[in-house]
């Protein structure tokens, strides 16, 4: 598939040239998501103390009682959209 | 050789081999390969169960607390750990007093993460330290790719082996949710090319680059475009961020982001994709193209990490991924017939490489190899 990205690169060489789109479109798309990632990146402080409780919590709580201490934090946390599993579609 | 020189001996066969886990939970192809695995294992005649630090809903019953390992010290019991992310369950496995057994899913970099969930950037962290603490420990070591096996064996693990994904094939072969088809067949009677992206809401799948080519696509090619990104967010801040970011664009309506799905709505999904669109920074495996490959749906990928092993000569591999060589790519594969139809038959017979029986086979075989080292 070496000929199609080929062929790829001088298109938008050619989107370039033309003006359809240029180095200046990307930058400005990197700009508009900077601005909305800085705005979501206000909100969440409260639920990564959560998840940070929820690890300091784990280490000192002793086993039996740690089924007791995962539901109260998926308690707390499912307003806060904080999701427990780091992987998974 | 010398008659007073000891040879290696294999270890006795044990009677169980339990699996360790950080975390497990539904939709996740390390947790499903957990789950087959213990079925592999069973089926080898050995008693096995999951043991998790962090249990998903959805899988309550199925796997036990971490606290309830058995330390049997016999030499009846080994421990295979399932190894993603850092956590206590390394320590465990790291004191255990069987043998150990580790299959390596790769461990996302904390800077690509960092700044999203700076917890979960530690636990990545800590997850390549304790590779470094498990790595004299492990007798046996398997990864689902080559470029985690390299990984490991960076690491100073000895011959790791190469073990695909164990998958149930359920999203190769199951028939899609009739519902799901229906609404995702009535958006494209309203024209305009379907782009699909399926993982983990995540910043290293880089979702907001797709979004960025997908509004270059849009704007250049083709107006009515739609791109789904489907799967579970991580985290509330980035999938936030992608939401400001698309409705900033004027594009909130054209790009969905329905979540977490069944396997029958996420075949559905795969049924209508005019092209399967992957610009990760970092993916161990990616089980969705071989998945997309399967359903016949053209792949246009970043190559990035494993990318590149997975998709192989039956994809278009992108060196770098501006928003206008993205799109330039998706424009040329969907409008030349021709090359569209050999990329699509290409996919189906790579993906027929990765079959579930092929997969649990070499699983077994890794396990024979695993009981037969010294």
């Amino acid at each position: 598939m070496s000929s199609l990205v080929a062929a790829a690169r001088s298109d938008a060489a050619r989107l370039a040239a033309e003006g359809r789109w240029t180095e200046a479109d990307s930058a400005e798309l990197g700009r508009v998501f900077e601005r909305s990632a800085a705005r979501a990146l206000r909100t969440p402080r409260l639920a990564e103390r959560s998840l940070v409780l929820r690890r300091f919590a784990r280490r000192i709580v002793p086993a039996r009682a740690r089924p007791h201490l995962r539901r109260a934090l998926a308690f707390v946390e499912r307003p806060l959209g904080v999701v427990s599993a780091r992987r998974g579609r | 050789m010398s008659a007073t020189t000891a040879d290696p001996v294999s270890p006795a066969r044990p009677d169980r081999i339990d699996q360790v886990i950080p975390s497990i939970i539904e939709h996740d192809a390390v947790s499903n390969h957990t789950f087959i695995a213990q079925g592999l294992l069973r089926q080898m005649g050995f008693l096995s169960e999951i043991y998790a630090q962090t249990i998903g809903p959805g899988c309550t019953g199925r796997v036990k607390p971490l606290g309830e390992l058995p330390f049997l010290a016999d030499g009846s019991q080994w421990v295979l750990y399932q190894c993603s992310i850092g956590g206590a369950a390394a320590d465990v496995v790291a004191r255990h007093p069987g043998r150990k057994l580790l299959d390596y899913h790769n461990i996302t970099p904390a800077s690509l993460v960092e700044r999203w969930l700076p917890p979960l950037a530690e636990e990545s962290r800590l997850g390549r330290q304790q590779l470094q603490m498990l790595m004299p420990l492990v007798a046996f070591s398997m990864a689902d790719s080559a470029y985690n096996a390299a990984e490991l064996a960076g690491e100073g693990f000895a011959y790791p082996r190469v073990v695909p994904v164990l998958t149930e094939g359920r999203a190769f072969a199951d028939p899609p949710d009739p519902t799901a088809l229906e609404r995702l067949t009535a958006a494209r009677s309203r024209g305009g090319a379907d782009w699909l992206f399926v993982g983990q809401i995540a910043p290293h799948k880089a979702d907001h680059d797709l979004i960025k080519a997908f509004a270059c696509y849009r704007r250049v090619f083709d107006r009515d475009a739609r791109l789904y990104l489907v799967g579970r967010e991580m985290g509330s801040a980035y999938i936030d961020a992608l939401r400001r970011f698309a409705a900033a664009l004027g594009l909130a309506g054209a790009i969905s982001l329905p979540g977490s799905v069944g396997v029958g709505t996420l075949v559905a999904h795969y049924e209508t994709a005019d092209v399967f669109v992957c610009l990760s920074e970092h993916e161990g495996f990616c089980a969705p193209i071989i998945e997309a490959m399967s359903r016949g749906v053209p792949v246009v990928a970043y190559a990035a990490a494993a990318v590149p092993e997975t998709v192989g000569e039956a994809g278009v591999l992108l060196p770098e991924k501006s928003p206008a060589l993205v799109a330039s790519a998706v424009h040329r594969l969907l409008t030349d017939g021709a090359t569209r139809a050999g990329l699509v038959a290409a996919g189906r017979s790579r993906a027929a490489r990765f079959t579930p029986e092929a997969a649990a086979a070499a699983f077994q075989r890794a396990i024979g190899v695993a009981l037969a080292a010294p």
